[in-house]
C-alpha cells in the first residue's frame, strides 16, 4: 500500500517526466484529496519559470567570457602597474642616492685631504712644520713659500738691480 | 586546451576541467547546459523576469571566477544554484529600498492562448509569492527538490546540511505552501 509520503516523494520525478505513476500509485492518486493537492503544487512548481522568454544562452556565455578576458586583462594591468612603479621609486631612490653620494665626496675641503701615506715617512721636525704650516694663514705658510725682498741681504739685493737693469 | 572529444558527452566535471585548461568552448557549454534551470530557479527565488538574463549572466560570471572553489562533491548544477541563489539575496538587498514591479511586456498574456499563458502567469506569481514566505532553506530545499528534481543527498551537500534534515524541509514547504495556495 502506497503512502502519502511515498507519493510525495515520487512527485518530483513524475511532475519532470523523469518518471511514471504507477498503477497502484495512480489509484491512491485518484482517490487522495491531500495527493491531489500537492501533486498540483510540483506540478506548478516544475512550471515555475517556464515563461521566462528564451534567453540566447550563446550570447550570455560570450558575454560572460568576455567580462572574464576583461578582468583578466584589468588584472595584468594592475600588476604591470605596481611592477612600474616599483621601478620608478627604486629608479629615483638610486639618483637621489648617487647625487648624496657624489655631493659628500665634493664638499671635503681640500685642506683637510691629507695625503696620510706620505705623513708616514715624515720624522718629528718635518711632521711640526708641516702643523705650523697648516695653523698658518693661508699665503703665509713656511713651505714652497717665496722669499720677499725685505729677507735679501744687499749683495743679493745689488745682484738684483744689475740683473732688472741687463 | 580542447573539450576532451569521447563518445559520450563530457560531463560536467570534464567541462570544469578543460574550461580550467583554457577551453573557452568548455565554458559556453556549461552556460548552455545549465543557463535555463538558473533562469527557472532564479524565478522560483522571486526574480523579476526583467533582470533573468542578467541575472544568469552574473551567475556564470561568478561561478567561473572561482571556478576552484567548486570541488565536485556536490553537482556543478547544485554549485551554480547556490551562487544564482547569493547573487539575488544581494540584488534584493540592495534593491530593497526602491523596489517596484514595473508591468513588462512579458508579464502580459501571450496573444497564442492570452487566458491560459495569463492563468498560468497568476498559478505562478501565487506560489513564488507563497514561496517568499518560507524560511530561505525550506525554499531554497523545496525548489532543488519539486522544480529541479535533485535527490536530497545533493540538497544537503549544496546547502550544508544532512540528507534527512533536507527531507523534513521539503515536507514542511510541501504543507506550509499546501495551506496558503489552497
Amino acid at each position: 500500500m502506497t503512502s502519502c509520503e511515498e507519493m510525495l516523494e515520487r512527485m518530483p520525478a513524475v511532475a519532470m517526466g523523469d518518471a511514471q505513476w504507477t498503477e497502484e500509485e495512480a489509484l491512491h492518486l485518484a482517490g487522495c484529496a491531500s495527493c491531489q493537492a500537492e501533486w498540483s503544487l510540483i506540478r506548478n512548481a516544475v512550471a515555475v519559470g517556464s515563461q521566462v522568454p528564451m534567453l540566447d544562452l550563446e550570447k550570455t556565455g560570450a558575454a560572460v567570457l568576455a567580462r572574464l578576458r576583461a578582468e583578466r586583462q584589468a588584472s595584468r594591468w594592475r600588476r604591470a602597474g605596481w611592477l612600474t612603479g616599483l621601478a620608478a621609486a627604486a629608479a629615483v631612490a638610486l639618483v637621489v642616492w648617487s647625487r648624496v653620494s657624489h655631493h659628500t665626496q665634493r664638499t671635503v675641503p681640500e685642506a683637510f685631504r691629507i695625503p696620510v701615506a706620505e705623513l708616514d715617512s715624515l720624522d718629528n721636525g718635518e711632521l711640526e712644520s708641516v702643523l705650523q704650516d697648516l695653523d698658518a694663514p693661508i699665503g703665509a705658510g713656511t713651505l714652497n713659500s717665496t722669499p720677499g725682498l725685505g729677507d735679501l741681504d744687499d749683495v743679493q739685493l745689488e745682484r738684483l738691480l744689475r740683473s732688472l737693469e741687463g | 586546451m580542447p573539450v576532451p572529444a569521447s563518445p559520450t558527452p563530457p560531463d560536467d566535471a570534464d567541462l570544469v576541467r578543460a574550461y580550467q585548461g583554457g577551453s573557452e568552448a568548455a565554458a559556453t557549454e556549461l552556460v548552455r547546459r545549465h543557463g535555463a534551470p538558473v533562469a527557472r530557479f532564479l524565478v522560483g527565488l522571486g526574480a523579476d523576469y526583467a533582470d533573468i538574463d542578467d541575472l544568469v549572466q552574473e551567475t556564470f560570471f561568478r561561478a567561473f571566477r572561482r571556478i576552484a572553489g567548486w570541488r565536485g562533491d556536490a553537482g556543478f548544477r547544485s554549485w551554480i544554484f547556490t551562487i544564482a541563489s547569493n547573487l539575488l539575496k544581494d540584488e534584493h538587498r540592495r534593491r530593497k529600498a526602491r523596489r517596484s514591479v514595473p508591468l513588462e511586456d512579458h508579464d502580459l498574456p501571450s496573444r497564442d492562448n492570452p487566458e491560459s499563458a495569463f492563468a498560468l502567469r497568476e498559478t505562478e506569481r501565487r506560489l513564488v509569492a507563497a514561496l517568499q514566505t518560507l524560511p530561505r532553506l525550506q525554499r531554497e530545499v523545496f525548489l532543488l527538490r519539486a522544480q529541479q528534481g535533485i535527490e536530497y543527498p545533493e540538497i544537503a551537500t549544496t546547502l550544508g546540511t544532512t540528507a534527512g534534515a533536507a527531507r523534513v524541509h521539503f515536507h514542511h514547504a510541501v504543507k506550509r505552501l499546501k495551506e496558503m495556495i489552497a
